[in-house]
């Protein structure tokens, strides 16, 4: 399991489609399983939304 | 942003007989932006809501999408945003500069008739005109680009 500094490391790479299927799967399972990432991940998408990837 | 700039020339523009050479022109401009953004600041802690409608409709779109999707349904719509964006401007590049012009006012920048009217000199019923033809070029360039391929 991620811990949130993990997680937080991988949305980069998450967002550009470049993680392999386990860790997409271990950040996906972090991101339900813990609320604050799961808001920093938005914050990040919405600074991200028209930026080249 | 934009508008507080204008307004700070209107003002400036409007106060120039109060102005006084011993203070630098562009301390006394800055002092004027200073004054009205602390204006605005005021007049957006007392009336919140008006903020939302500063966004586009896609902007809000995604502000809602932000807020309810999936982590993978955002990665998703945001390919999907790049995707369309890329389109968009294929197409846009195939129009005359007028036409991409108006279009890009109207739907980009979100500007009335009457805005477009005033920024690029025409009449409106022109602007209108421009728009209508701009749209059906930009209707038959899509149709070319996403013709679906012959089975086969």
């Amino acid at each position: 399991m991620m811990n949130c500094f993990e997680t937080r490391q991988e949305f980069v790479s998450f967002w550009r489609g470049a993680l392999d299927g386990e860790r997409r799967q271990n950040l996906l399972s972090h991101l339900k399983g813990c609320p604050k990432c799961d808001r920093a991940f938005r914050a990040f998408a919405l600074d991200r939304a028209d930026a080249p990837s | 942003m934009r508008d507080l700039a204008q307004e700070t020339f209107i003002h400036a523009y409007g106060g120039l007989k109060g102005y006084r050479a011993e203070i630098p022109f562009g301390a006394w401009l800055r002092a004027i932006a200073t004054n009205l953004c602390y204006d605005e600041l005021r007049r957006r802690r007392r009336r919140p809501e008006e903020l939302v409608a500063d966004f586009s409709v896609a902007e809000a779109k995604w502000l809602g999408l932000i807020n309810t999707a999936t982590p993978e349904e955002l990665v998703e719509a945001a390919e999907e945003r790049r995707e369309a964006k890329v389109l968009a401007d294929k197409l846009l590049a195939t129009l005359r500069p007028e036409d991409r012009l108006v279009l890009t006012l109207q739907n980009g920048e979100e500007l009335s008739v009457s805005e477009i009217a005033g920024i690029v000199g025409w009449s409106e019923a022109k602007v209108k005109i421009r728009a209508f033809r701009a749209r059906q070029a930009l209707r038959r360039q899509a149709a070319r680009l996403v013709r679906p391929r012959k089975a086969e």
